[in-house]
């Protein structure tokens, strides 16, 4: 049997429209969200004295003594993190919500039919298709609005 | 043991629903203001309710899953390296996912007031 090379997928082939980008997004921010939940669970735990010192000062040595310290200007860079990290939940939960529908539900897809010659494949519901993908843009936007009132609010005097 | 890789992507379904209720409402303790959410007094008072409690851990536990499923298939889709990568990657996640669900269950067992 003939070996087939298979080919990683080529990133820039990808910026072609809204449903490349949803793609990529998913899988950035997936990445980057396993990463933060490692850290985040051990940081908040040594936090906490992984609950054996459940103290004031070991709440503030660690949160706002290492991870809140560092300021660019008035802002904090773990601020401006949890602000990025919540930017990329949001993306993350509004598309796979869409997915989860599309992919184990098939809500907005149209019923399987058999394969004719010449092979008229019906193309997924482009309405359906549409307004599950602007539904994300648009959560996603009013989310970083109430985001941005919720970690700046206080600084840009709102 | 092998599992089938749609029987992975069902309960990788399955925890994302669960996340973006356990999720939200640990995103909804952030508001009005995250500064004043992360102060001292804001902790001890969400840490002391057993219920907000049980939510961090059924985070802990559908977020590693969920995390560790999407980096193997991140890490599987981007890189092509046969058996002993695929086995390399299942161990790798297994452990992280692990060490999260030891951290992160260890912690919140020892301050939930029950």
């Amino acid at each position: 049997m003939q070996k087939s090379k298979r080919i990683s997928p080529r990133w820039g082939l990808w910026l072609r429209g809204l449903d490349e980008w949803l793609v990529i997004f998913q899988k950035v921010s997936g990445l980057a969200l396993a990463l933060y939940l490692i850290g985040h669970v051990l940081a908040v735990s040594a936090a906490l004295g992984f609950g054996h010192n459940v103290t004031q000062q070991q709440w503030n040595a660690i949160i706002f003594g290492v991870l809140e310290k560092p300021h660019i200007g008035p802002v904090s860079v773990g601020a401006l993190l949890e602000y990025l990290v919540g930017v990329l939940l949001v993306i993350h939960g509004a598309n796979g919500f869409r997915l989860i529908l599309m992919q184990w539900f098939g809500i907005g897809l149209p019923k399987p039919s058999r394969h004719t010659f010449p092979r008229a494949t019906p193309s997924p519901s482009a309405a359906a298709q549409r307004a599950y993908k602007y539904a994300v843009v648009i959560v996603t936007i009013v989310f970083i609005i109430l985001a941005t009132y919720d970690v700046f609010g206080a600084l840009l005097g709102w | 043991m092998m599992v089938a890789k749609s029987t992975l992507m069902k309960w990788h379904y399955i925890t994302g629903l669960i996340m973006i209720v356990v999720v939200g409402i640990h995103i909804a303790y952030r508001w009005p203001s995250y500064d004043a959410s992360v102060s001292w007094p804001a902790v001890e008072s969400q840490i002391g309710m057993a219920w907000y409690d049980i939510v961090l851990l059924i985070i802990i536990y559908a977020a590693s899953y969920h995390a560790m499923n999407g980096l193997r298939t991140i890490m599987l889709e981007l890189f092509h390296g046969g058996k002993a990568f695929t086995t390399f990657v299942d161990v790798l996640v297994i452990a992280l996912g692990l060490l999260v669900v030891i951290v992160g269950t260890y912690t919140v067992v020892s301050i939930i007031p029950l």
